[in-house]
């Protein structure tokens, strides 16, 4: 298949680690254990939050190691649509690790070693992670493990004390601007607006992949001019206009009835309200008029009524007893 | 005459769709180019989201889509739950959300096992587009009705104008039901298997699609439509169908009762529309547009709560509760329907009261196994607040 049917951050995913472009503190080093070439190579373990390229790189670290060609052969890639019980570990992971590899790609570095890539180890469970342990040391000699995960504190720690650990930070604004930019100038958008895409950037958080997936939908369905309200409908987002008009509705001390009717156009129109909810809050933390007690209420709330969502309430009920005791507490304080 | 007029006017093109026509044209000039992303398309019920998928499909795939035809898979081998899919040679569309608590297995084996085998379909389809006399072939034999040349000239016509896509579309239904597992296990999924398939996921609210899924997706918020465009719409599909038959003696307050009653449910506005309709010619009632059984019974129990307060009431409440239960209406509708008609009803003193234990017992329903000792404590702790709050004073 051509590239061109590709989404665009398949097609800009860097191949080799020359081309990642950011975090050269992580870079740099793993680039000088490749032309060491002795096999001192550690057990890696990545983490940090979506979208900052962890998956990217040990992937061109294979690549770098191994070549295309032996890719397939020296790379057992496991992520969370796999099964990874500890049957999993057991059988299929350990078998794999105790083969040893000799063919070699002369163009490239080919160490003698194979790499296991756990994708989203923080889904694996604890048991699994304990099975890990024994194995990855048994195999050392033929076998490498590179772990990717979110959240550090999800692994077991006798895992994680086992790897060397390198974070990933949020990419910052002005890296994730100038991949942008080349990518723009890859697919021949010229003109773009600088605003647009520091706003995309903006909404995108350091996920380079949300930046990146975001710039194509906008250019695909607007063309080239588009607005920053075409960017937050697109995210499902709720622009800082709305934010701003339903905080000024919940400041007004509606009655309950016109809250419920709120709630309800809210969900008619497909918004999330928890999102509504959120963002009012936040309007609310930077409001100085505003004495800080109710302040502390309603952020308590806004906790407790996401744990209430996480465990899978309704979000029209949560929203509405939500809204229900900000205004109320708002009412309470300016009384 | 069997046939529903929800399916009859639903519009297969985007050329038909009624409201939000332009932002889907321009999608659909997005998904006809070659790069058709993972898309999430999320809204309320009766919106519109599966029309517009259809629609999409329609535009990139041609006709091909609607040859429609279900399977049942086991979740896994030698397991007794199963779920249904539906497919076309291009689209494949289920609800892993059907297998409960295993929706992970149905994410990492089925949809994975449909995404790897897309490519094998696609050279069938590239063969057959080559002599096109096995293609004919190949949907006669699906078809096998007098209809199929017809269906051919169709193609013609909506033929895309690029060759075909090379991937598979599959429509997960119900997205915001996923467990978080499966939904962790659909991130890498959705990356490998780009080359051959994309995804489609539908959910009522995006929040609680986990972020990592959200920045692989393009959004499509997909809003209800606003009581005028309902009103109009329901209008349309009345006077088409009365045109042909004369049969009915609806008048536009009637459509407009109807309008109110479904809230931009336009699923439950026409299927509504034509449940009335039928009642008047068949069974020479007057009736009027009536809401359904269930909300009323909700209704009949928020009103018997407000009225008396003790043991008693409670009891005939827990009898209509079971029987809610039973025929199967989501626990969440009740407590919503419950609070919004307790809202409605009592004074305002009390609403925070009210909407603070509804949304506290409808979480804790949720977590428990029996539903109906929470709505029951719900109902008493109403009768409770009334109690000390209303009657005291």
């Amino acid at each position: 298949m051509a590239d061109d049917d590709l989404p665009w951050v398949e097609k800009y995913r860097p191949k080799t680690l020359g081309d990642v472009i950011s975090h050269e503190k992580i870079v740099v080093p793993l680039k000088k254990m490749i032309k060491n070439k002795r096999s001192d190579f550690p057990h890696l373990l990545f983490y940090g939050p979506p979208g900052t390229g962890k998956t990217t790189t040990v992937r061109a670290l294979a690549r770098d190691l191994w070549g295309p060609r032996l890719f397939k052969q020296r790379v057992l890639e496991l992520n969370a649509s796999d099964e990874r019980g500890i049957s999993v570990i057991r059988t299929r992971v350990k078998n794999f690790a105790s083969m040893t590899a000799t063919k070699r790609d002369k163009r490239y570095p080919s160490p003698q070693f194979k790499l296991i890539i756990l994708d989203e180890a923080d889904n694996m469970t604890a048991p699994a992670q304990a099975a890990l342990r024994r194995t990855i040391e048994n195999f050392a000699g033929v076998t490498r493990v590179c772990l990717i995960c979110n959240y550090l504190s999800k692994i077991i720690s006798p895992l994680a004390s086992r790897c060397l650990k390198f974070q990933f930070a949020p990419l910052p604004p002005l890296q994730n601007i100038q991949r942008l930019e080349y990518i723009a100038k890859e697919e021949s958008i010229d003109g773009i607006d600088d605003k647009i895409i520091k706003e995309i950037v903006s909404h995108s958080k350091g996920d380079m992949r949300r930046a990146i997936t975001l710039l194509q939908s906008c250019f695909k369905l607007f063309g080239k001019s588009f607005t920053l309200s075409d960017i937050s409908e697109i995210t499902g987002d709720i622009s800082s206009d709305e934010i701003d008009a339903h905080f000024s509705f919940v400041r007004s001390c509606p009655s309950s009835h016109d809250i419920s009717q709120f709630v309800e156009n809210l969900q008619r129109q497909g918004k999330s309200c928890i999102l509504v909810c959120e963002g009012v809050t936040n309007k609310l933390l930077q409001d100085d008029s505003i004495p800080s007690v109710p302040k502390a209420f309603i952020v308590q709330k806004l906790a407790k009524m996401d744990l209430c969502l996480s465990e899978g309430g309704s979000e029209k009920l949560q929203a509405l007893d939500f809204l229900m005791f900000f205004v109320a507490k708002l009412k309470e304080h300016s009384s | 005459m069997c046939v529903l007029w929800l399916d009859k006017y639903r519009p297969q093109t985007i050329k038909d769709l009624d409201y939000q026509k332009e932002s889907f044209e321009r999608l659909g000039d997005l998904v006809s180019g070659n790069d058709f992303p993972h898309m999430l398309f999320y809204g309320p019920p009766g919106a519109g989201k599966k029309t517009r998928i259809f629609s999409l499909l329609n535009k990139v795939f041609g006709h091909s889509v609607d040859k429609l035809w279900v399977e049942r898979r086991k979740v896994k081998e030698g397991s007794e739950q199963s779920i249904a899919i539906i497919s076309s040679p291009y689209h494949i569309e289920l609800n892993p959300s059907d297998a409960g608590r295993n929706d992970r297995l149905v994410v990492s084996e089925i949809i994975k096992e449909m995404a790897s085998y897309a490519a094998v379909n696609r050279e069938i389809e590239a063969e057959g587009e080559k002599s096109s006399g096995l293609h004919a072939h190949f949907s006669a034999a699906k078809k096998k009705s007098s209809k199929h040349s017809k269906d051919e000239e169709d193609d013609e016509d909506t033929k895309p104008s690029h060759s075909a896509p090379r991937f598979k579309v599959i429509v997960l239904n119900d997205a915001d039901m996923l467990s978080r597992g499966a939904q962790q296990a659909l991130r890498r999924t959705m990356e490998l298997y780009v080359r051959s398939c994309r995804l489609i996921l539908v959910a009522e609210t995006p929040s609680k699609i986990i972020e990592p899924l959200k920045s692989r997706c393009l959004c499509v918020r997909v809003p209800a439509p606003t009581d005028e465009q309902v009103f109009d719409l329901l209008k349309d599909v009345y006077d088409q169908e009365n045109e042909s038959s004369r049969l009915y003696d609806m008048s536009d307050s009637d459509i407009l009762t109807i309008t109110k009653m479904c809230k931009g449910n336009l699923r439950r506005g026409i299927l509504t529309l034509q449940a009335t309709c039928a009642q008047r010619t068949h069974l020479r009632k007057k009736t009027m547009p009536e809401e359904a059984e269930w909300r009323l019974l909700i209704h009949q129990i928020a009103q018997r709560i407000i009225d008396k307060q003790d043991g008693q009431a409670l009891l005939s409440a827990r009898t209509d509760c079971y029987d809610l239960l039973t025929s199967c209406i989501p626990t969440d509708i009740i407590f919503e329907e419950l609070t919004m008609t307790f809202l409605q009803k009592l004074p305002d003193s009390v609403h925070s009261f009210i909407t603070f234990y509804a949304a506290l017992y409808e979480m804790r329903a949720v977590k428990g196994t029996k539903a109906i000792y929470h709505i029951e404590a719900f109902l008493a702790t109403v009768q409770r607040i009334i109690v000390v709050n209303l009657k005291r004073k």
